[in-house]
């Protein structure tokens, strides 16, 4: 099997669940709304107004918005579990889920917020040095923390000991963590393809216009929320994997047998 | 008596392994015994806030050691075949692990918990 084709059968798997349970795209799409709503309060009450943001400004901006994406990740991966489970997800439980976490959740959006910043800041610099670090170390960053949500709520566990044990599940899953990351980038690309050529249609249709923009971005938060939530799926059955040593629902079956070297 | 079982996600075993320790080490101390039915799947899945299809692979394993038996209609049961000595040191692993753990609750470390056990041991 190519990665490819992995990539393919996992995303038809992920595709499978999400069908079953549609309301977990609900999760990406109230983040949107949620990030929208907290740049509405946050940026007049920074006071930004000009074109130079001090990076202070920037830091806090970042920081909030890091909060408002693991809140809802928190909420939609302890769902994506309930939906492995055999469960119907819930977005009430979900969002009790990610309350019940709120200062995990803080202290969790405190680390990973400053260091996406640093390596914002690297991938804009004009030496290649310093784009290629960024490559190196934001992708070893984000595979080693990439099972860091589910154990968060899971196994109840603190920041720092999700991160931990989120490195120590990587030792045994590092295939497959690693085709995942490849797998977003590819359905990632996909889906700015797609958004493209919807909007060429769509401004060719309606023409250009405030309600061609509103249909297009409600087009594309569903797109995105689609994508969000599939790999949400994807990263919960790879922690079910690591943690408890089973493939669950829909992810097994001969033709995905090859992805998991089950321990 | 209600099988105890508790998931350590610290052991670093996997949570399938560690259901089939700790009912092997219920088999081998007696505390399941052979008229006991075991927890349905999806009961135990759901107690223990896991995929059903973690317990499935335990029972799977168990029943293929032959320690349990599932009978249709009626539920998943011990068998007369007690754990051979290979699981017998898994069970004692359990046993050990979870003791420790219930000691570090008090602030007792694995060491004194031995000395304890040494001592009242006749």
């Amino acid at each position: 099997m190519t990665v490819f084709e992995a990539i393919v059968a996992l995303t038809k798997a992920s595709w499978r669940m999400l069908q079953r349970h549609r309301r977990l795209v609900w999760f990406p799409i109230l983040e949107m709304v949620a990030t929208l709503l907290a740049l509405l309060v946050i940026v007049p009450l920074l006071g930004v107004t000009d074109d130079e943001i001090p990076w202070t400004h920037l830091l806090a901006i970042g920081a909030a918005l890091e909060v408002v994406r693991t809140f809802f990740a928190v909420a939609l991966t302890s769902q994506a579990l309930e939906a492995l489970r055999g469960r119907e997800p819930s977005i009430g439980a979900g969002l009790g889920a990610a309350v019940a976490r709120l200062p995990t959740v803080f202290m969790l959006a405190l680390v990973t917020g400053p260091v996406g910043f640093v390596l914002g800041v690297l991938g804009r610099s004009s030496r290649l040095a310093m784009r290629f670090a960024r490559r190196v170390f934001g992708t070893a960053w984000a595979l080693v923390t990439y099972l860091a949500i589910p154990v968060m709520v899971q196994e109840r566990r603190g920041c720092i000991p999700s991160l931990k044990r989120s490195g120590e599940l990587f030792r045994n899953t590092w295939g497959e963590t690693a085709l995942s990351e490849v797998g977003v980038r590819v359905v990632g690309a996909q889906l700015a393809i797609a958004i493209i050529v919807i909007a060429v249609v769509l401004i060719r249709v309606l023409g250009e216009s405030l309600f061609t923009a509103l249909v297009l971005l409600a087009v594309a938060a569903c797109l995105i929320g689609i994508v969000v939530a599939l790999e949400a799926i994807y990263r919960a059955a790879l922690y079910v994997f690591a943690a408890e040593g089973v493939v669950p629902e829909p992810f097994g079956g001969p033709e995905l047998e090859d992805i998991w070297q089950v321990k | 008596m209600p099988l105890e079982l508790t998931i350590d996600y610290d052991r670093g075993v996997p949570v399938y392994r560690q259901i089939y320790d700790a009912i092997t080490a219920a088999l081998a101390s007696g505390a399941l015994r052979r008229d006991e039915q075991l927890p349905t799947i999806h009961d135990l899945a759901d107690r223990l806030a896991i995929n059903p299809n973690t317990v499935a692979r335990a029972y799977r394993e168990l029943d293929q050691a032959g320690y349990i038996v599932s009978l249709r209609g009626r539920g998943t049961f011990p068998s007369d075949q007690r754990p051979a000595a290979a699981d017998k040191q898994g069970a004692l692993r359990s046993i050990y692990d979870r003791a420790v753990a219930e000691a570090a609750k008090h602030g007792i470390g694995a060491p004194e918990l031995v000395r304890y056990f040494k001592k009242v041991t006749p």
